[in-house]
C-alpha cells in the first residue's frame, strides 16, 4: 500500500543543512497496524505528515497504492483525503463551532453524500461509539477522551483504507487510551483498515503488529529507548 | 454543504461578537452613505430621461465669442427651431420656449399670486416631451395664441370644484394677459429642466411678434427632435451652416451652435447649479466620499479577517484533511463576507430610510427608497454589495485557504501571522483617507469662516429690503416708512448686493472699440450710498435735486475704473464712457456676488434718469435701528396693506441674502465634517479591532513581561507604537494629496485662505489623538490584566 524509498526532509539554513528525515525506506502492506516510535524531535510527525500528503519530502519517492505521490495534483490529493485516508490528531482538532453530530457529518458533506444517507451513516457512527447522547454538544463541552472518540468517528465515517494517527492518546489517561486502542485494533482486525500511529508508549505500540523506530530522522532497528 | 457554511459563519459571527460588530457597524455605515449618495446621484442623472425617445431629443445651445473667448449660452433666437426643421434634413420637430421662470397668476386680474412656474411654448410642447395630459389633445392644446395648459395642482388650487377647461387665468410674465385653459397636465416631474406649473402659448406675446424673424435677439430655449437613427454629429455642422446664412457675415464667425442630448442638459454647464444640484463637481465629490467610506469599511473587514486567520487556521487544516480542496474553502470564506455584507446592507437600508427625510431636506430633494420606485436601483445596490463583499472577502479567503495544513495543525503556525505587511499598508491607506477628509473639513470650515467674516465693503447688518416691482404709490409708501422712528434711512434701487440682475456686455471705451467686457448696471436713488454705507473714493454720489444727475451721470466702482485703464479714482472723474455717460464718482469695490469671483465692473445710474427702464428687481432698502425691529416689521406690513394692497408684501434681510450666497459652501462644510467624522470613526474601529487582536495574541508575552517587571506604560507603548507609526505614515502620505485637492477646491474662490502648516498640524494632531486614544484603550486593558491570569489562560 505504501512504499517509501530514500525519503529525506531537510532544512537549509546558511550553509548548513539540517536533516529531519534521512533517506527513509519503508514498505507498509494493506491491513498492517504499525506504530512509529522514537524520542521527541526524531521526525515522527514529519514522517506521518508526508505519509498523509500534508507535507512534501525534499528527496526520494513515495508510492501510494502504486501511484507516485509527487505526481499528484492538489485536487487528486484531496480526493484521496476524502476516500482513502482518515486522520486522528493528538489535539483532536474538532471544529469548535460545530456540534458532535456536525463534526462527524462534515467529511460526508465534502463527499457530497445525500442527506438521507448522511443521516443514517452519522447515526450508525454515534451508535457504534456510544455517543448518541452527546450528539448536540459542542467540543468544549466534552472531556478529552470523548473528543478523541469523536475525532476517531469523524476519521472513520468516510470508510478510509488508511488511518494516520499522531499520538492519538497523547492527551488521554490510560483508561481512555486503552479504549481508543481497542477501537483501532478492532477496526484493523475486523474491517482490515490499515493503521499507522505515532506513540511514545510501548503499551500502546503493543496493540499493533509492527513497530518502526525512528531516531534523528532515520529508521533504526533497535528500540532507541 | 451551504447549510454547513452558513452555520459556521453564523456561529463564528456570534462567537466573535466584538469583531462582528465592528465589521457590521462599519459596513452598515459605509453602505448607508453609499445608498444615500447613489440615490442622490441617480436622481441627478435621471433628469429628462423620462421622455419617450429622449435619445432623439436635443437642446440647441450656442457659443458666442465675447472679447476673445467663447461663452456658452442656452439662450437662442426665435427662428432657430423653425429653421432647423425647415432647412436641416434629419430634424423632424422642434419646440421653442421661454426659459422656465416664475410668473404671477390671478383669476380676476386683481389678486396675483407669484412664484408659479411658467413656460411659454410653441405648439409642439406636449407632443415632443413626455408630459402626459389628463385632459386635452396634446397636439391641439397650444395651437392657438392665448391658450394655456395648467397642471392638476393649479387646477385644484384655482378651480377646486369645477371643470377648468374653457375658463381663463391672468398670467403676468411678459405683461399681464388673459389665457384660456385648454388642457390639464399631470403635475410636472421634478427631475426635469422643464419644471412648470403651467405652459402657455408663446404665440401672441408681443415679444414673439417682434422676434419672429429676428436673428439678432436671443431670449428662447430651443429643442429639436432628430429622426430616428440620426446622430448629432451628422447634424451639427449642417445645422451651423444653415444657421450661419441667417446670422449674416457679421455674426456668423462669432457664433457656433451645438446639440446637447436633453438628458445631459441639466448637468451641463449651460445651466447654473442650484446648491449641490445640477453639478458634476458635487456628483464627483459625493461619489468619491461615499466610495472612500465604503473602502474604509471593507478594509476593516479584510484586516480583521486576516488578523483572525490564526483562529480560523485550524478549521482550514481540519477541513483540508477531511478532503476540502482550496476552491471549496475559498467559496466558504467568500460566502461569509457576502453574508456579512448583505446583512449590513439590510441594516443600511433601514438606517437610510430613517434618515432620508433629513437627507432630503438638506439636499433639497424628494428622494424615496421603496421597492416599486427604485426597483433597478435596489437591485443594483444588492449586486454591488455582493460584489464588494466578494472582493473584500477574496483576499482573506485566498489567504486563509492557503495555509499549510501540517503547520496550522501543529499549533501556532508561523505563516498565519503573515499578511502583516499588507495589513499595515491597508491601515496606512485608511488613515491617509481619513486625514484627507479631516484636512478637507478644516479647509472648508476655515474658508467659510473667512468668507463670512470678510469685510464686504458695505454694511449688511440691520438692513431689510422690500420687493418693489410693479406697484404704484411708491413715493407715498416711502414717505410713510421713513417717518417711522426705527428707520435710519431708505433707498430705492433696482439692485442690492446679491441681487444685481442686469449686466451689459459691450465696448465702453471709444478709444478701444475692439475691447468688450461685461458690467453690471443698477439704478439707485441718492441715498443708496448712505443706506448701505458704501465708501466713496473720489467725486460724489448722486445728490437730491440736481437735475444734471438725471441725465448722463454715472457712479462706477473701482473695478470699472481699473477696467477702463483710468489710473486712479480721481482721474476717472469727468471721464466719459462710449455711451456718453460721464463719471461723477467712484466707490470702493464692494461684494455684490459670491466671493468665488473677483469683483467685476459696476455702473450705477440714477433711478430718476428718464431713460432708465425698469423691468423688475426693484427694491426699497431700509436701514433700521436693531432694537426697534419688532415694531418696524408690523408697521411696514400695515403700511403696505394700506397703501399698496393687491399683491402680498415680500421682504428679506440683506445679511441673510448675503449668507445665502454661501449656503452651498456651508452645507459642503457640514458634509465634509460629517463624512470626515464617519471616516475616522470607521478607521478607528478597525484600529480598535487590530489592537485588541494583537493584545490577545500577545497576552502571554505581556504576562511574562509584567512578571519580569515591565510597567503599564512600557506595555501600552509596546502595543500602541506600532499602530501609531502607521497612522503617522498615513498622515504623511495624505499631506500632498489633500494639499493638492483642497487647493483645487479653493482655486474656485477669488478670495481665499492659504493652506498653511497649521491646518496640517491640526489635522495630524486630531488623527493621532483619536487613534492614540483608541489603541491605548485596548492596550491599557491588556497591560493592567493580572499576569497570573493571562499566563494561566495560555
Ligand atoms: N517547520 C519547521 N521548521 C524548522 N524545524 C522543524 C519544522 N518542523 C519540524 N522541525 C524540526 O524537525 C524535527 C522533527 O520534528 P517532528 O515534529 O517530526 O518531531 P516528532 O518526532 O514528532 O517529535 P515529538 O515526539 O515531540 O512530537 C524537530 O527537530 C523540529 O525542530
Ligand atoms: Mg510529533
Amino acid at each position: 500500500m505504501i512504499k517509501l524509498s530514500g525519503i529525506s526532509k531537510y532544512l537549509d539554513k546558511k550553509f548548513q543543512r539540517t536533516f529531519i528525515l534521512r533517506s527513509i525506506d519503508l514498505e507498509i502492506e494493506q491491513g498492517e497496524f504499525v506504530s512509529i516510535m522514537g524520542p521527541s524531535g526524531a521526525g515522527k510527525s514529519t514522517l506521518l505528515n508526508i505519509l498523509g500528503f500534508l507535507d512534501e519530502p525534499n528527496d526520494g519517492e513515495y508510492y501510494f497504492l502504486d501511484e507516485p505521490v509527487h505526481n499528484l495534483s492538489e485536487r487528486q490529493k484531496s480526493e484521496y483525503h476524502k476516500s482513502h485516508i482518515g486522520f486522528v490528531f493528538q489535539a483532536y482538532h474538532l471544529i469548535d463551532e460545530l456540534t458532535v453530530y456536525e463534526n462527524i457529518e462534515m467529511p460526508l458533506l465534502y463527499r457530497k453524500v445525500k442527506g438521507k444517507e448522511r443521516k443514517s451513516l452519522v447515526a450508525d457512527m454515534l451508535d457504534k461509539f456510544n455517543i448518541v447522547a452527546k450528539k448536540d454538544l459542542f467540543p468544549n463541552q466534552l472531556s478529552g477522551g470523548q473528543q478523541q472518540v469523536v475525532g476517531v468517528a469523524r476519521a472513520l465515517i468516510g470508510n478510509p483504507k488508511l488511518i494516520l494517527a499522531d499520538e492519538p492518546t497523547g492527551n488521554l489517561h490510560s483508561e481512555q487510551s486503552e479504549y481508543i486502542m481497542q477501537l483501532f485494533k478492532q477496526l484493523n482486525q475486523e474491517e482490515g483498515v490499515t493503521i499507522i500511529q505515532v506513540t511514545h508508549s510501548d503499551a500502546m505500540a503493543a496493540y499493533g503488529n509492527r513497530v518502526i523506530n525512528l531516531q534523528d530522522g532515520a529508521i533504526v532497528t533497535k528500540n532507541p529507548y | 454543504m451551504i447549510k454547513n457554511y452558513l452555520k459556521i459563519a453564523l456561529r463564528n459571527f456570534k462567537a466573535n461578537k466584538f469583531y462582528t460588530v465592528i465589521n457590521i457597524f462599519g459596513l452598515s455605515i459605509g453602505l448607508t452613505c453609499f445608498v444615500l449618495i447613489v440615490l442622490f446621484v441617480s436622481d441627478e442623472m435621471s433628469y429628462d430621461t423620462f421622455h419617450e425617445n429622449h435619445e432623439q431629443i436635443y437642446f440647441i445651445g450656442v457659443e458666442r465669442k465675447f472679447g476673445g473667448d467663447f461663452k456658452k449660452s442656452r439662450i437662442t433666437q426665435y427662428p432657430l427651431g423653425r429653421t432647423a426643421v425647415d432647412e436641416v434634413s434629419g430634424i423632424e420637430n422642434y419646440v421653442t420656449i421661454t426659459p422656465p421662470n416664475p410668473a404671477r397668476v390671478s383669476l380676476d386680474n386683481k389678486d396675483f399670486l407669484s412664484g408659479v412656474g411658467s413656460i411659454a411654448s410653441s405648439p409642439g410642447f406636449f407632443t415632443l416631451f413626455g408630459f402626459p395630459l389628463k385632459v386635452g389633445n396634446p397636439s391641439v392644446v397650444l395651437q392657438d395664441p392665448g391658450t394655456v395648459v395648467i397642471t392638476e395642482k393649479i387646477a385644484e388650487q384655482y378651480f377646486p370644484n369645477e371643470n377648468p377647461i374653457g375658463k381663463t387665468l391672468f398670467i403676468d410674465r411678459y405683461g399681464i394677459a388673459e389665457y384660456t385653459i385648454t388642457g390639464i397636465a399631470e403635475n410636472g416631474k421634478k427631475n426635469s429642466y422643464l419644471d412648470f406649473d403651467l405652459v402657455f402659448s408663446i404665440q401672441g406675446l408681443s415679444s414673439t411678434k417682434s422676434n419672429l424673424n429676428s436673428w439678432g435677439s436671443s431670449m428662447y430655449n430651443t429643442f429639436a427632435k432628430l429622426q430616428n437613427g440620426v446622430e448629432r454629429t451628422q447634424i451639427e455642422s449642417v445645422a451651423n451652416e444653415a444657421f450661419d446664412t441667417h446670422l449674416g457675415e457679421a455674426r456668423a464667425p462669432n457664433t457656433n451652435y451645438f446639440f446637447v442630448p436633453i438628458s445631459e442638459l441639466y448637468l451641463s454647464d449651460l445651466i447654473t447649479p442650484t446648491g449641490f444640484k445640477g453639478s458634476y463637481v458635487y456628483i464627483y465629490i459625493f461619489m468619491s466620499i461615499a466610495l472612500f467610506i465604503l473602502v474604509l469599511a471593507n478594509i476593516n473587514y479584510m484586516n480583521l479577517s486576516t488578523a483572525r486567520g490564526m483562529q480560523r487556521g485550524r478549521e482550514v487544516g481540519v477541513r483540508k484533511v477531511l478532503g476540502a480542496n482550496k476552491r471549496q474553502l475559498i467559496k466558504q470564506f467568500l460566502g461569509e463576507s457576502v453574508i456579512l455584507s448583505l446583512f449590513s446592507l439590510i441594516v443600511a437600508f433601514t438606517i437610510a430610510t430613517l434618515v432620508l427625510p433629513g437627507f432630503n431636506q438638506f439636499f433639497d430633494k424628494s428622494l424615496s427608497l421603496n421597492l416599486d420606485e427604485n426597483y433597478w436601483l435596489i437591485l443594483a445596490l444588492i449586486s454591488i454589495t455582493i460584489g464588494l463583499g466578494a472582493l473584500s472577502g477574496l483576499y482573506p479567503a485566498v489567504f486563509l485557504s492557503g495555509f499549510k495544513t501540517s503547520e496550522v495543525l501543529k499549533g501556532r503556525p508561523s505563516n498565519t501571522i503573515g499578511g502583516v505587511s499588507l495589513r499595515k499598508i491597508l491601515v496606512v491607506f485608511q488613515f491617509s483617507i481619513s486625514t484627507v477628509l479631516i484636512v478637507g473639513t478644516i479647509v472648508v470650515l476655515t474658508q467659510l469662516d473667512y468668507l463670512l467674516n470678510k469685510d464686504l465693503g458695505f454694511e449688511k447688518e440691520h438692513t431689510l429690503y422690500i420687493s418693489f416691482d410693479s406697484i404704484s404709490n411708491k413715493s407715498a409708501f416711502i414717505d410713510k416708512i421713513e417717518s417711522h422712528q426705527a428707520v435710519i434711512s431708505t433707498s430705492h434701487s433696482n439692485g442690492i448686493p446679491g441681487r444685481f440682475y442686469f449686466s451689459t456686455s459691450q465696448e465702453f471705451d471709444s478709444q478701444r472699440p475692439d475691447v468688450q467686457f461685461a458690467a453690471h448696471v443698477i439704478a439707485t436713488d441718492e441715498k443708496f450710498y448712505e443706506t448701505l454705507s458704501l465708501q466713496l473714493l473720489a467725486g460724489r454720489y448722486f445728490e437730491e435735486g440736481r437735475s444734471d444727475d438725471q441725465k448722463d451721470a454715472i457712479v462706477i466702482n473701482e473695478a470699472m475704473q481699473k477696467r477702463m485703464n483710468w489710473l486712479s479714482a480721481d482721474e476717472a472723474i469727468g471721464q466719459k464712457l462710449s455711451t456718453g455717460d460721464e463719471v461723477i464718482g467712484v466707490v470702493k469695490d464692494f461684494h455684490f456676488r459670491t466671493l468665488r469671483t473677483e469683483i467685476t465692473p459696476v455702473i450705477i445710474n440714477s433711478i430718476h434718469t428718464p431713460s432708465s427702464s425698469f423691468s423688475g428687481g426693484e427694491v426699497l432698502v431700509v436701514r433700521f435701528l436693531p432694537d426697534q425691529m419688532q415694531d418696524l416689521i408690523p408697521y411696514i406690513q400695515s403700511t403696505w396693506n394700506e397703501i399698496v394692497s393687491g399683491s402680498p408684501m415680500e421682504y428679506g434681510f440683506l445679511d441673510e441674502q448675503m449668507d445665502k450666497l454661501f449656503e452651498t459652501d456651508k452645507k459642503l462644510g457640514t458634509v465634509f465634517s460629517f463624512f470626515a467624522g464617519i471616516g475616522i470613526l470607521i478607521s478607528c474601529m478597525g484600529l480598535l479591532g487590530l489592537t485588541a487582536f494583537s493584545a490577545e495574541l500577545r497576552t502571554k508575552e505581556i504576562g511574562i513581561r509584567k512578571v519580569l517587571g515591565a510597567t503599564v506604560t512600557n506595555i501600552v507603548s509596546l502595543l500602541s507604537t506600532d499602530f501609531l507609526r502607521l497612522v503617522a505614515i498615513g498622515f504623511t502620505i495624505a499631506i500632498p494629496f489633500s494639499w493638492y485637492i483642497m487647493n483645487k477646491w479653493l482655486s474656485d474662490f477669488a478670495y481665499r485662505i492659504d493652506i498653511g502648516i497649521g491646518i496640517f498640524l491640526l489635522a495630524g494632531g486630531a488623527a493621532l489623538l483619536v487613534s492614540g486614544l483608541t489603541t491605548s484603550w485596548q492596550s491599557i486593558k491588556a497591560a493592567t490584566m493580572n499576569p497570573v491570569k493571562s499566563l494561566k489562560n495560555e
